[in-house]
C-alpha cells in the first residue's frame, strides 16, 4: 500500500517549548500504527499536527498528499478521530446519536439539520461499533468502553480512510478494552488505523507498525524490531522489562507513564 | 392585603422592572449555560467591569463631544468589544484566555477611573447605577435597547444551538472534523458579552455572576439536558427575580442583592441535602 502519511524533518515548539523535534516517518494505510511513549512525549502534539490543528514550526507533513495545516478541509473528510476521553465535556448530556451526527454535521454548512438518511446512518455505525442499543442513552452515562465505541461509530459515519485514536484505553476496563479491539480488528481491512497508546500489550499482537517517540523517534518499524531495551531505556530513561512470547513482545510498562 | 399586593403589581415601576426581570432571566437561561459547559464563566466578571469602564467613557463622550450619545449603547459596545479582545488575545493555549481576561479587565477598570476623574461629578452616580444595576429606574430607551439586544440573543443561540453544544462538548473534535470552531467561539463570545451587558444594565456588577453562573450549576445537579438547564435558569431568575422585586418595594432593599442572595441561598441548599 501507498503512504499515506509523510512525515520529514517535522519541529513543533509551543510556547518556546520544543514539543517534537526532527521527526520523520511514513504510516501505511491498512495497517494498525501505534505511537507509543511516556506523558508528555509530544504524541498528542503529534497527531494534532497529522490533522492540522498544529502548525508545524519546521519540516513537512503530507497526509494523502495534502498538507493538513493548510489544506485541512481536504484531508478532514477522510481521517476520523477519537480525542482523549479527558477531553470531552461530560456536563451536559447529549444523546449518543447526536454524537454520531457530529461527524457529519460538523462538516456540512449551516443549517446543519440531520436528514431521516443521516440519523439511519448514524444508528448503523452505533451498530458497526457494537452499540446500537444506547443510541439514545446520554453520553455521558455511558462506561469508558461504550463512550469509545460511540466516538468510533462517531468517527466511522464519515466513511473514512484513517482513523486516528488518541490512548482509547485509558479509563477503559479490561473487558472494554477487548469490544474496542474486537472492532478496530473488524475495520482494519478496509481502513488504516494509528492509534496512541501509553501501554501496547492489550492489542501487542495486532500492531503492524510501532512509533516510539519522546520528543523524537527513538525508532519506529515492526514492534519486535523497536522494543529492544536499548530503545525503551532511551524512550523512558529507565530499565524496562520485556517478556517475549510467542514472537511478540510486551514491555512491561505499567504505569511509569503517569 | 389584596389590595396592597394589588397596587404593588400594578405600580408603573414594578411593570417596568418586571420587563427588566424577564428580559433578565432570558439573556441568563442562555448565556449562562453556555458559559458554565465551555468553562469560561470568568469572561463575565471581566465584561462587567468593562461595562463599567464603558459607562464612564460614554459620559464622558456626552459631557464633552456629542451631546446626544446614549452611554448605554458605549457601555454595550465596549463590553463587546472587551469580549472579544479578550477572545483574540486568549487564542492559541491552554491558560491563556484566563490571563487575557485578567489582562483586559485591568485596562477596563483603568478606564472607568480615568474617566471617572474627568467627567462632571453629578454624572458619577450614573457610572455606579452599573454595579447595583437600575432595574426600577430603566428608562424607555433602556429597555428598547435591552430588548433589542436580548432578542438578538435569543435568535442567535437559537441558530446556533448546535454548533454551541459540539464547542462546548468537544472543540478539537468538532475542528478536526471540519467545523469552523474558531468561528462558533467568537459568536459565542459576542452573544455572552451582549448578554453580560444587559445584565449587568439591569442588575448590576456587583451580583451578576450569581445571576448567570448560579442558576446553571444548580440545574445541573438537578438535570444534565442542555435544555433543561437552560429552562431552569430562566425559571430560577424569573422567579426570585419577581420575589425580590416584591420584597424591595416593601422593604426597600435593592432588588439585585435579594436576588442573588435568594439564588445562592438555594444553591447552597440544594448542595447540602445532595451531600
Ligand atoms: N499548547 C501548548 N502550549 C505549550 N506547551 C504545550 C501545549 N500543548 C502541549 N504542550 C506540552 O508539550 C508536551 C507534549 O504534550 P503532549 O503532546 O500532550 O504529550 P503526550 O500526548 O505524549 O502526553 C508536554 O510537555 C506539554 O506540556
Ligand atoms: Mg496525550
Amino acid at each position: 500500500m501507498d503512504r499515506d502519511i509523510i512525515i520529514r524533518g517535522l519541529n513543533i515548539v509551543l510556547d518556546r517549548y520544543r514539543v517534537l523535534e526532527d521527526v520523520s516517518i511514513d504510516i501505511r494505510g491498512n495497517e494498525l500504527t501505534v505511537i507509543l511513549g511516556p506523558n508528555g512525549a509530544g504524541k498528542t502534539t503529534l497527531i494534532k499536527a497529522i490533522l492540522g490543528l498544529v502548525k508545524p514550526s519546521s519540516g513537512s507533513i503530507k497526509v494523502f498528499g495534502y498538507d493538513p495545516f493548510k489544506e485541512g478541509e481536504k484531508i478532514r473528510k477522510l481521517i476520523g478521530y477519537l480525542p482523549q476521553l479527558e477531553k470531552y465535556s461530560y456536563e451536559i448530556a447529549i444523546p449518543s446519536i447526536e454524537v454520531v451526527l457530529m461527524g457529519l454535521m460538523a462538516s456540512r454548512r449551516f443549517p446543519r439539520i440531520p436528514s431521516k438518511d443521516d440519523v439511519r446512518k448514524a444508528l448503523e455505525c452505533l451498530g458497526r461499533a457494537g452499540v446500537r442499543d444506547i443510541a439514545y442513552k446520554p453520553f455521558n452515562e455511558l462506561s469508558g468502553g461504550q463512550r469509545q465505541r460511540v466516538l468510533l461509530a462517531r468517527a466511522l459515519v464519515k466513511e473514512p480512510r484513517y482513523i486516528i485514536l488518541d490512548e482509547p484505553f485509558t479509563g477503559v476496563d479490561v473487558r472494554g478494552q477487548r469490544e474496542i479491539i474486537e472492532c478496530l480488528i473488524d475495520l482494519k481491512d478496509d481502513i488504516g488505523i494509528l492509534m496512541i497508546l501509553h501501554d501496547i500489550a492489550p492489542i501487542a499482537e495486532h500492531i503492524d507498525n510501532l512509533i516510539l517517540l519522546n520528543r523524537r523517534v527513538i525508532a519506529w518499524g515492526p514492534p519486535i524490531e523497536v522494543l529492544t531495551p536499548e530503545n525503551l531505556k532511551r524512550a523512558y530513561g529507565t530499565e524496562i522489562p520485556i517478556i517475549i512470547q510467542e514472537n511478540i513482545c510486551y514491555p512491561l510498562l505499567g504505569d511509569r507513564h503517569a | 392585603m389584596l389590595d396592597d399586593v394589588i397596587s404593588i403589581l400594578m405600580n408603573p415601576f414594578f411593570i417596568k422592572a418586571f420587563i427588566g426581570i424577564f428580559i433578565s432571566a432570558l439573556v441568563a437561561g442562555n448565556i449562562g449555560p453556555i458559559l458554565t459547559t465551555r468553562g469560561i464563566s470568568f469572561l463575565t466578571a471581566e465584561v462587567a467591569h468593562a461595562v463599567l469602564g464603558g459607562a464612564a467613557l460614554g459620559i464622558f463622550i456626552r459631557s464633552f463631544i456629542l451631546s446626544n450619545v446614549d452611554p448605554l449603547i458605549i457601555a454595550l459596545l465596549f463590553g463587546i468589544l472587551s469580549g472579544l479582545i479578550a477572545a483574540y488575545l486568549g487564542e492559541g493555549g491552554r491558560g491563556r484566555f484566563e490571563a487575557a481576561i485578567g489582562m483586559s479587565l485591568a485596562l477596563s477598570m483603568a478606564v472607568a477611573v480615568l474617566f471617572l476623574a474627568i467627567i462632571p461629578s453629578e454624572d458619577i452616580p450614573l457610572v455606579w447605577g452599573y454595579l447595583l444595576g437600575d432595574i426600577l429606574f430603566l428608562s424607555l430607551n433602556d429597555i428598547i435597547l435591552l430588548s433589542t439586544s436580548t432578542i438578538l440573543i435569543l435568535i442567535i443561540s437559537l441558530l446556533f444551538n448546535r454548533e454551541f453544544l459540539y464547542i462546548a462538548f468537544d472543540e478539537d473534535g468538532a475542528k478536526a472534523m471540519g467545523l469552523n470552531t474558531r468561528l462558533y467561539h467568537y459568536i459565542s463570545i459576542f452573544i455572552s458579552s451582549l448578554g453580560i451587558v444587559v445584565l449587568t444594565k439591569a442588575l448590576g456588577s456587583i451580583i451578576i455572576y450569581a445571576i448567570l453562573i448560579v442558576p446553571p450549576m444548580m440545574a445541573s445537579m438537578l438535570t444534565n439536558s442542555y435544555t433543561r438547564i437552560r429552562v431552569l435558569s430562566f425559571l430560577s431568575v424569573l422567579i426570585y427575580g419577581i420575589i425580590g422585586l416584591y420584597i424591595s418595594f416593601l422593604v426597600n432593599v435593592a432588588p439585585s442583592g435579594l436576588i442573588a442572595l435568594l439564588l445562592v441561598s438555594t444553591y447552597i441548599i440544594i448542595r447540602l441535602r445532595r451531600g
